[in-house]
């Protein structure tokens, strides 16, 4: 093989070609996410983890030695600060802990079942990709912690994606800012249902959205559950603008209420375990 | 020798991707480390098929890394290696200035056949951003450069010799 490649450069050529070729035609942009159909990019991923986690290692210990000193100094103004807001939050939480229990009561007599919790695991950033029209990130948590594919990755803020690959050591995680990434949401203020997309650039769009919808910016837009994929109630953005566009729709913009320029550690909800004829229905 | 020389290549490629995404993620929009590495080698072997096969190997990295249209920047630093391979030994280019021109019309090339690959594959329209590409090509090439250069001073390696190119035609 090797010497009628080397005899044959051209030839050689073509058959690599061809054979990435079939390789983008099997992985193109309209292929569902399942395991099988990428399992060369898996080992791609497999083999070349070890590099980003020692890169992201090193990064975090100079950083850490780095920024020692100043946190130090720091810290100890946010300890002073940090006490008085204690004081503060205990009143509050004494407070809530009462209404909390008026509300379980009440919902006990409406029969309403208590809102399922779902399983979730911490994960470190190792790589973020967000420079081109496709944005993605890299986890250091993968199918060894029971992350699978179609899982909804959360910040501290809101939505950030959900995982599209996996190996059992990373995970690959497609962003909502991405030009190809659709989640189903509705408005805090009105309960309107619409779907955001990614513009493939750094804020998202809302579809479909009819002309008589009432939508305003500054109004809070959360995940609805009716996707399949990402459960009810995820912060995702706040709307920005709102345009009259063609036909009878509004033109919505919306800034993610994630910061996707300082993404450190998130959680993956392992909704897959919970429900896994949930894939199913997944797009 | 040659693999093992661009297996280290690779690591150290994906290196450079990995920690300026944690210290500059920005910059990455407009530096492309696995063009160098393939232009490198491209214009150092003496092997068609093996910059086949090492551009091929490079783009399949570089596209496992992110959620890019899996083979498109392979299938773009294949074709783009081999027409500097093939260029450079017919024309017997050596030396900073050619690397740098090559550097530039592969990192340029690569843009292009991914816009194109992506136009054509993926139903979503993809932005014709010639901007951002000029300033990934400047950006490429002169870090390419100052590597080049930086490879010349620490290890004595640079660019093959004409002779050794003719030798492998």
């Amino acid at each position: 093989m090797q010497n009628a490649a080397e005899r044959r450069p051209t030839l050689f050529l073509i058959v690599v070609l061809a054979s990435l070729f079939l390789l983008m035609s099997a992985n193109s942009r309209t292929r569902r996410v399942e395991d099988e159909r990428t399992f060369l990019i898996r080992g791609v991923v497999q083999l070349f983890a070890p590099v980003l986690e020692a890169v992201d290692w090193a990064y975090v210990n100079v950083s850490d030695a780095w920024n020692g000193y100043f946190d130090m100094r720091t810290a100890v103004r946010e300890n002073i600060e940090l006490r008085r807001r204690l004081a503060e939050l205990t009143a509050e939480n004494v407070g809530l802990r009462g209404r909390s229990g008026d509300l379980s009561r009440m919902r006990a007599i409406l029969g309403y079942s208590e809102q399922v919790d779902l399983p979730a695991t911490l994960a470190r950033v190792v790589m973020l990709d967000t420079g081109g029209r496709f944005k993605s990130l890299i986890l250091d948590r993968g199918s060894d912690e029971g992350i699978r594919v179609n899982d909804p990755v959360l910040s501290a803020e809101g939505l950030v994606g959900r995982v599209v690959l996996t190996t059992p050591s990373v995970s690959k995680v497609q962003l909502i800012l991405d030009g190809d990434s659709s989640v189903g949401v509705h408005f805090e203020r009105t309960r309107r249902q619409g779907v955001v997309r990614g513009t493939g650039g750094n804020d998202l769009a809302m579809a479909f959205v009819p002309f008589t919808a009432d939508v305003a910016p500054g109004d809070r837009v959360f995940t609805a559950g009716i996707d399949g994929v990402y459960p009810p109630g995820i912060l995702v953005g706040r709307v920005t603008s709102v345009e009259r566009g063609e036909d009878l729709f509004k033109t919505v913009r919306c800034a993610p209420a994630t910061d996707f320029a300082s993404l450190e550690d998130l959680i993956v909800l392992k909704a897959r375990q919970m429900d896994p004829a949930a894939r199913e229905f997944a797009p | 020798m040659t693999i093992l020389r661009f297996a280290a290549g690779l690591v150290i490629a994906v290196a450079i991707h990995a920690t300026l995404n944690k210290v500059a993620p920005g910059t990455l929009v407009y530096f492309n480390p696995y063009v160098i590495l393939v232009t490198y080698q491209a214009m150092r072997s003496g092997s068609l098929s093996r910059v086949i096969a090492l551009g091929a190997l490079a783009g399949l990295v570089q596209d496992s890394l992110s959620i890019s249209l899996a083979g498109a920047n392979a299938f773009a630093l294949t074709l783009c290696g081999y027409a500097v391979a093939y260029v450079s030994a017919k024309i017997a280019l050596h030396g900073s200035v050619a690397f740098g021109a090559c550097l530039a019309g592969s990192t340029l090339g690569v843009e292009l056949i991914v816009w194109t690959l992506t136009s054509i594959l993926i139903a979503t329209p993809t932005p014709f951003a010639i901007d951002i590409w000029l300033a990934r090509t400047v950006v490429t090439t002169l870090f390419g450069l100052l590597l080049l250069q930086s490879l010349r001073l620490v290890l004595g390696a640079d660019i093959v010799t004409t002779e050794q190119r003719r030798r492998s035609w």
